[in-house]
Parts: C-alpha cells; structure tokens; sequence
C-alpha cells in the first residue's frame, strides 16, 4: 500500500545504561492507526516519548507531518497520553481543564467534560470536582487522560498504553474513539498507541509495530501481515518435520501449532497439516518469540 | 497578568489553597500576634514575630507548590512537557510566586509595623530582610520535595535570621544592610530562576 507518513524516522538511537533503542528507518503513516506491540522494556515507552517530546536525549531525525520545522506547530498537532506522573498529582478534574486551556491553543473545554460524561467521569458535585487526580482509580485515571487527549484539535494521538487500565467495555469504547478521531481528520487524522490487549484493539489496528529489546522486530499493514504469516496446525508427529520451516512453533497433547511465512509454505507440501488466516495477536506473540528466543 | 495569575494557580494543590494563601494566612498571622500582644509587651518582639511567622508560613506554603522543582526528576509532569508553553508558564508561575511573596510581606510587615508604630527605616530593613531570607530558604528548600525537610530547613532559616538580626540591630546598620540585601535578594532570584530552569531542561534528558 502506498501512502503518506504521518512521522518519518531515521537513525534513531538512544542509549541508557544497557538498553538500546536502535531505529535505522521507520514510517509511521498518515491517516491510520498503528499499534506499537512488544514485551514488556522492548522501549515501545521511550518511543513514543520520543515522538512525543518529552524525552529529548537521542540521536537520529524525525520528521513530523511532512517536513514541519515548527516545534510549536508539531506539539500543538500531538496528543500524548502516558502512564505514570502524567497530570500533576493533586489535580482535579477542573484544575486540568483549566491547565489544558492554559497549555494547549485548541483544548476544547467543553468538549473535555462532554467526553467525561461520556466515558462515566462524574464530574458534578463538591467532592467529585474537588478529587485530586492522584485519588481515582487506574481506570478512572486513563479515561480522564483519553477525555483531556481527545478534547484538542490534533493531528497524530500518541497513545501509550491507553488499553491496559480499562476494562473490556471501555477498551471497546476506546477503540470506537479512535475510529471516530481517524474519520473525522479525513485521512488527515493518525494514531499510534502502545499495547499488551493485542487482541481487544486488533479491531481498530491497521498498522502494526512489533518492537523487540529496541529495534523493529516486524512491520507493516495487518492485512499485509496476515498474507505475509500462515498458522499451521497438525500432528506432534509431524513437528520435527516442519520445526525448521516454521517462523515459531508451540506443541502440545494434541498437536503443534507455528507459524509459517507464506513464502515458505511449499516446503510443507505433503504433510498432514491445516492453514488459517492467523490474527494480529498470533503473529505478534509468534514474532516475539522468535526475537526472544522463548518457545 | 490573567495569564500570570492562572498559570501560577495552576501550581496549587487545589482552590482551598488560594483562600488560605491569600486570606487566612494573612489574618492567621495577625490573629497569633494579637494573641502574643496579650502575653507579651513590646512592640519590638512583636514585629520580629511577624517578620519570622512571615518567612516559616511562605518556607511551609511553598512546599504544596513548587516543592522539588530545582531537583531534575524525569518522571514529573509529562504533560506539561509536551506544551511548548510549560517553560513560559512555569517561568509565569516563579514570578507571579515571587511577586505575591513580596506583596504578602509589604501587607503583614507594613500594616503590622504601623500599628505597633515602628519607626520607618526599622520597617523598611524588616521588609528586606524577611523577603531576602525568604529568597535563601527557598533557594535551599526546592531542591526537596520532604516535608520534614522543609520544615527542618525552615527551623535554621529562621535560626539564622533571628541571629542576623541580632547582629544588625545591635550594630545600628540596618538602613546600609537594607540596600545590600535588597540587592542581594534580586541577584538570587535571578539565579534562583536559572537554576530551577536549568532543573526544568535537564527532565528532558536521561
């Protein structure tokens, strides 16, 4: 598929302590959404605070919205939301809206206490309006961050792991804000966001990220993907057979099941074996371990 | 100056603090002298109450504010630093801070002083020299974010000034001293903002 980058990167590289975040190219395209997968300290994190700018410290050029030079412009366009210290501690819910019409030019207030409403936020009375941020719960605290990110005019949200906190209802709506965000730019509109929930955003994925311990494990379009993986299933007693063939392989009682690069699947001509379509998750967890070496 | 006066606000830990800064912290301190002038007689200990009640009560407030803040710490405060606005804001917050500071002591110190009548050039040192011991702490205490700590460091601060003062009233120098501190007081809030600012840079990197 051809299309346009959202972010363009070259060289990337940053270095702490004994982690490597190594990024010789990567694009990043423009009007869809991308899902950054990989185990946990792959430096899907760092990335994306990278991208985000709130890490600074690296080597290497990113290109924003085709050649914009304009820092403001840039940060202005880019919604970020992350885990950890990310609104000041003692917060309120009024106190962010106010400090988000102070630090961004196109926070829309109202529009942030409508998506509140909409996500289940209450906001009205005394003691609810005067709840430090630092006092809501996990899941309360990423649906203030989604509502605070989705209630400014921007170009590319950088989501780090928006899913993990909410439940399976949210995580649905979440994947419903993200289609409306990515329609409403009309291709202008892109989104990248880190995730473990493979499966529960696959639904909203068009693109894919596999990142292991720094670098870019994998890539591209999922429906690509899923042309570019097969899952093969069939009999342990066949494993031995294929175990050299398969991109990863798992056996158990009642059979094994790899996956297999298309390209590759002649060599498995004559055995007993079934293919499927695999999901983003599969192939995810199968790229995975091959990188990881776990099987 | 709206902007000013937000972007400061946005530092506080809640709206109840702006009504304790501005209101009760005032008249709380004239309360507790009120209540000293019942024991004690002498308008001399009363003003350097003021003066010391003053510097503990703005040392013990800032830390719900900018506590930490000369300290790099990388994990503070994503989002602001995704705002290309956060150092104009913050820079915002510092003077707004520093101007409510002086004006807080020109209201307590000055009304306190003509009541108990104090002599002009008494009142002028004492207003100096408060606001330029309140500038040292705080230079001191944003480097942590502990609360017993700022109370520890408060304790010597107001050590040192009772003993500073000592020292000038005894000698009889306070109107050439009042200069020089006011000076000095400039020159550290100058420094003060570059170091906090430097602090504020350095979150960026590892």
């Amino acid at each position: 598929m051809d299309t346009d980058n959202v972010v363009s990167i070259n060289n990337l590289y940053k270095k702490f302590k004994s982690f490597v975040l190594d990024i010789p190219s990567l694009n990043i395209p423009k009007g869809f959404a991308t899902a950054l997968i990989g185990e946990n300290g792959a430096g899907k994190s760092t990335f994306i605070n990278i991208l985000a700018g709130v890490r600074l410290d690296y080597k290497g050029t990113i290109d924003y919205f085709n050649g914009e030079k304009e820092e403001k412009v840039i940060r202005e366009n880019i919604g970020y939301t992350g885990p950890g210290n990310y609104f000041m501690p003692h917060w309120t819910i009024e106190q962010i809206a106010d400090a988000s019409g102070l630090l961004f030019e196109k926070f829309d207030k109202d529009r942030f206490y409508g998506i509140c409403k909409l996500l289940g936020i209450e906001i009205s009375g005394i003691q609810k309006k005067n709840k430090g941020f630092n006092k809501l719960s996990d899941g309360m605290k990423m649906k203030v961050v989604l509502a605070n990110v989705f209630a400014r005019e921007t170009k590319m949200l950088l989501l780090d792991e928006p899913a993990s906190p909410l439940d399976p209802l949210m995580r649905d709506k979440l994947c419903q804000m993200i289609r409306e965000y990515l329609e409403q730019g009309n291709g202008g509109n892109s989104v990248l966001f880190s995730t473990h929930n493979i499966a529960d955003m696959e639904n909203v994925t068009d693109y894919a990220i596999i990142m292991e311990k720094g670098k870019i494990a994998e890539q591209g379009f999922v429906e690509d993907l899923k042309e570019k993986y097969i899952l093969v299933k069939g009999e342990n007693e066949d494993a031995d057979k294929v175990k050299d063939i398969l991109f990863s392989i798992q056996k158990s009682n009642y059979g094994f099941e790899g996956m297999c690069l298309a390209e590759d699947i002649d060599k498995l001509a004559g055995l007993n074996i079934s293919k499927e379509i695999p999901e983003l998750s599969q192939i995810s967890i199968a790229v995975m371990k091959k990188y990881t070496q776990l099987m | 100056m709206k902007d000013y006066i937000e972007s400061y606000h946005m530092f506080f830990p809640d709206r109840k603090f702006r009504f304790l800064l501005y209101i009760l912290y005032p008249l709380a301190v004239w309360a507790g002298l009120y209540i000293e002038s019942i024991f004690f007689d002498g308008s001399f200990i009363l003003i350097l109450s003021a003066a010391s009640i003053t510097i503990a009560a703005e040392c013990l407030a800032d830390f719900f504010v900018f506590a930490g803040y000369a300290r790099k710490e990388n994990g503070r405060n994503e989002y602001l630093k995704t705002s290309t606005r956060y150092k104009q804001l913050l820079k915002m917050a510092f003077l707004s801070d520093a101007v409510r500071r002086a004006l807080s002591t020109l209201l307590i110190i000055s009304v306190t002083a003509a009541v108990l009548k104090i002599p002009f050039k008494l009142t002028i040192y004492l207003l100096i020299s408060v606001y330029f011991f309140m500038a040292v702490a705080l230079f001191v205490l944003r480097f942590f974010d502990f609360f017993s700590i700022y109370s520890f460091i408060t304790i010597i601060i107001l050590m040192l000034y009772m003993g500073f003062n000592i020292f000038i009233l005894d000698k009889n120098i306070f109107a050439g001293i009042s200069i020089v501190l006011f000076v000095l007081s400039l020159l550290l809030i100058i420094l003060h903002t570059r170091v906090l600012f430097k602090a504020l840079k350095e979150e960026y990197y590892d």
